[in-house]
């Protein structure tokens, strides 16, 4: 049965080729060219570094390679292997038919890895030849090292398996449908985990010698294929450890296959029904306001963002950005001693780093807005809603979410560095005041580059947006910290630099510090209004623009699943 | 004063054209049915009436308002249920009728009895407080029609309302419907099932190829023509062969299949 089910997927997969139309069979050739000029440029990086690299490095090499192999496809794989279990639109017709599960599992498996998993194993492959040329490996190396490959993509794929078919029996039937954002953060962090192993288990201890590459530990099985390739390429093999990773391969997948009947065919059932399952909320009778238009269109806007985490992603960037350096920093006893005791240095670093990212955040976060409406925007249409009641619905909530975290965040920082109070408050205001403008720019890129995409609805804007979204915070940021910095920097933070040290736009703001300290109430008024009144004015004139495009007709660019 | 007045209306996508200057004016308190093939320019008309296309030529007035001149005015007086009913699927159906109630700007009091009121109507009290995510096709037509009738619009503009709902739904929506147009309501439907054009609507018209063919009661077109039911008469009028075919099909005496 399997035979016939990949022979049947061999014959929809020709047929779709054929079915392309013309232009996508050419993009599909330039695209393909691209790889193979890419895997020449890798290579010759390869090749640079064989060539230079002593022996003696090659096995934290390997280990380090075969990590970024098993890294490529955890990331890549979970979203094609979540597509292929509970996506694939055959599924409903299949399980009608006397196929046992199992059967349909391994031909998804095959299918996953014939996908990206098989394209990167053949461009690893590649590289690794190019790599045992240039360092006149053993014959013996060659079909070893593509054995290694090809047992981390399976242990890859492993793991990929794993947490799909683990965390749609942990995940609650209603949160099914966003399951893919769950996974996507966990392979996030395993990866993350994977490059970090060596740090941790070093203690990070460095030295300025070539061994900069701290050594993988000796139970990880990239270091077993670490061992396995670096002993290949001198003739010889390691039977252990070679033998360790085929074990943990196939134990790996066993276990994978051992979920198959929970996993698969109930979470395919949970994905494609679980939306029936009734979710009964409280009912509030006694809350159900009416409120004003405007109002009430933040409060529809709060719903969709609370009730959906995949809304959420878009703040996970950040949130890696503070815990991974907090906890890095908790790790040395000197620097927490030293930031405990100078409140006002570890508050002034903090406010700059909050106003980078709040202003970054904000930005992402808003523009989606409009995207979020997805298919239900006719009703924004058909509704008698004036543009900027919408605007300044959506501007009160997207402005108010990201604050609130801000706020949350300031107030647990205070708490922990000892924060003034009041220089708490401070700073929350001034950054509220100061992302209130990028609220603005962000809705105005959300109503003229919204895109909607089911498979992936994080994706919210289309291309050219998404950079001019880039620039403009950019842009926002340099120009809205000078005021800011102003503000909030205190005039004693003057004695930690000298004169000379800044020029450009660090310079202005050192000029400006010392015209402070010159004149402190007058220059943090002129601070605080400039402050306002830019970010205050760049939020209404963007709201226009918005409004404008709203009054002209929002249009989402819904994207074809089959693209 | 008519409660919809179309004049000269056309639209054009490229070289097709999808509306042919057509002229309608449907009275208050009228319930209008409007006919046609697939293809015909049935949901094209509708979305320039109710605000979502601009037309190429001509103006549309509902309730005395040009509804591409005071956008807002117009959609005050009005609502417009869609054939494929997409809402907010992350709000539970008391919410999504909060919000309707909230940019109509109701009253407290009225909002809270009359949403009770249609909720119990269409059978949703129960199931009010569920996500709108999990209901049915059927269900989210009828908080639609709830969201409709909440804020009492003097136009309403139904793009076949009956898909999905099930017979009892079909029935409640059609004695709602014609109670509130003997109360004032004026009610303009597009539909593709012939006899609930003639069993609801005091008026019919029917489009074929962009163009108005036939306006007027159902008394009016059979004197006007020999055609005894509303079917014959539309096929003829439409030229619809296929659907000539399967009626005549349908029709026959039913046949014995060997199994």
């Amino acid at each position: 049965m399997t035979k016939k089910l990949l022979k049947l997927y061999l014959k929809i997969a020709k047929n779709e080729f054929i079915s392309l139309p013309e232009g996508q069979k050419i993009a599909l050739v330039f695209a393909s060219l691209a790889v193979i000029f890419f895997i020449g440029i890798f290579s010759f990086i390869v090749l640079g570094i064989s060539s230079t690299l002593p022996t003696d490095f090659f096995n934290s090499l390997f280990a380090y390679a075969l990590t970024g192999v098993l890294a490529f496809n955890i990331l890549f794989g979970v979203p094609q292997i979540f597509k292929n279990l509970y996506g694939a639109s055959d599924l409903a017709f299949l399980f009608t038919l006397p196929i046992r599960t199992n059967q349909l599992f391994w031909v998804k498996f095959i299918q996953s890895l014939i996908g990206l998993p098989g394209l990167l194993w053949i461009a690893s492959c590649v590289l690794i030849t190019v790599f045992g040329v240039s360092a006149q490996a053993s014959f013996l190396f060659y079909p070893i090292s593509y054995i290694t490959i090809l047992l981390i993509t399976l242990i890859g794929m492993g793991v990929a398996y794993l947490l799909n078919l683990v965390l749609i029996q942990i995940i609650p039937v209603n949160r099914a449908k966003e399951l893919m954002t769950v996974m996507t953060a966990m392979a996030g962090i395993i990866v993350y985990v994977l490059f970090q192993i060596p740090n941790l288990m070093q203690n990070n201890i460095y030295t300025d010698e070539l061994t900069v590459l701290p050594e993988f530990p000796s139970w990880i099985p990239m270091e077993w294929g670490g061992r396995v390739l670096s002993s290949a390429i001198f003739g010889t093999i390691q039977i252990l450890p070679l033998s360790m990773l085929i074990l943990f391969t196939v134990l790996l997948l066993f276990l994978s296959s051992s979920l198959v009947e929970k996993g698969f065919r109930t979470g395919w059932i949970k994905m494609n029904d679980g939306l029936r399952n009734r979710k009964k909320l409280k009912s509030k009778k006694n809350k159900n306001r009416i409120h004003s238009p405007i109002v009430s269109i933040g409060v529809k806007e709060w719903r969709a963002i609370q009730r959906d985490m995949r809304e959420w992603v878009t703040f996970l960037p950040f949130i890696f950005l503070l815990v991974f350096p907090v906890a890095s920093i908790l790790n040395e006893g000197k620097t927490i001693d030293f930031i405990l005791s100078h409140p006002n240095i570890s508050w002034m670093l903090a406010q700059a780093a909050f106003l980078f990212m709040f202003i970054f955040m904000t930005a992402g976060f808003t523009s989606s807005s409009f995207a979020r409406e997805a298919h239900a925007i006719h009703l924004l249409r058909i509704l008698p809603l004036s543009g900027w009641q919408i605007t300044l619905g959506k501007l009160w909530i997207n402005w108010l979410i990201p604050v609130c975290l801000l706020s949350t965040l300031q107030v647990i920082a205070s708490i922990l560095l000892n924060w003034n109070p009041l220089a708490t408050i401070f700073g929350i205001v001034i950054i509220a005041i100061a992302s209130l403008g990028i609220t603005g720019i962000g809705l105005w890129l959300g109503a003229i580059g919204a895109k909607y995409d089911a498979n992936n609805p994080q994706n919210r804007l289309i291309g050219g947006v998404s950079f001019l979204l880039i620039f403009l915070c950019f842009s926002y940021v340099i120009i809205a910290m000078i005021p800011t910095m102003l503000v909030l920097l205190p005039i004693d933070s003057l004695n930690l630099f000298t004169d000379d040290e800044f020029t450009g736009l660090f310079g202005l703001l050192f000029t400006l510090l010392k015209w402070k300290a010159a004149h402190s109430l007058l220059f943090t008024f002129i601070g605080g209004f400039v402050s306002v009144i830019f970010s205050i004015g760049i939020a209404y004139f963007f709201l226009l623009l918005t409004v404008k495009k709203i009054n002209q007709g929002i249009n989402i660019k819904f994207v074809d699943k089959r693209g | 004063m008519s409660a919809i007045k179309v004049v000269d209306l056309s639209k054009n996508f490229g070289s097709f054209q999808a509306v042919r200057y057509i002229d309608l004016e449907i009275k208050k308190g009228e319930l209008f049915g409007f006919l046609g093939p697939n293809g015909a320019g049935k949901t094209t008309a509708i979305k320039m009436m109710t605000g979502l296309l601009e037309p190429n030529t001509g103006s549309i007035e509902v309730a005395g308002t040009d509804i591409w001149k005071k956008p807002l005015e117009a959609k005050r007086k009005m609502a417009a249920i869609p054939d494929v009913p997409i809402l907010y699927p992350k709000l539970t159906g008391r919410e999504f009728l909060r919000f309707i109630g909230s940019v109509y700007e109701i009253e407290q009091q009225t909002f809270e009895m009359r949403s009770e009121k249609y909720l119990h109507i269409f059978g949703l009290t129960d199931r009010a407080d569920d996500l709108i995510e999990s209901y049915s096709h059927g269900m989210r037509q009828k908080i639609n029609l709830c969201a409709a009738f909440i804020h009492q619009p003097e136009v309403l503009f139904l793009d076949e309302p009956t898909v999905g709902l099930d017979p009892k739904g079909a029935k409640t929506l059609k004695s709602l419907l014609r109670t509130h147009c003997d109360n004032g309501m004026t009610v303009f439907m597009s539909t593709h099932i012939l006899e609930i054009a003639e069993q609801m609507c005091d008026r019919v018209g029917i489009i074929n190829k962009g163009k108005i063919i036939a306006v007027g009661t159902m008394a009016e077109l059979k004197h006007e023509r020999t055609e005894s039911s509303l079917e014959e008469l539309f096929l003829n009028l439409t030229g619809d062969s296929d659907m000539k075919y399967l009626i005549e099909e349908l029709a026959g005496e039913d046949e014995k299949v060997d199994i």
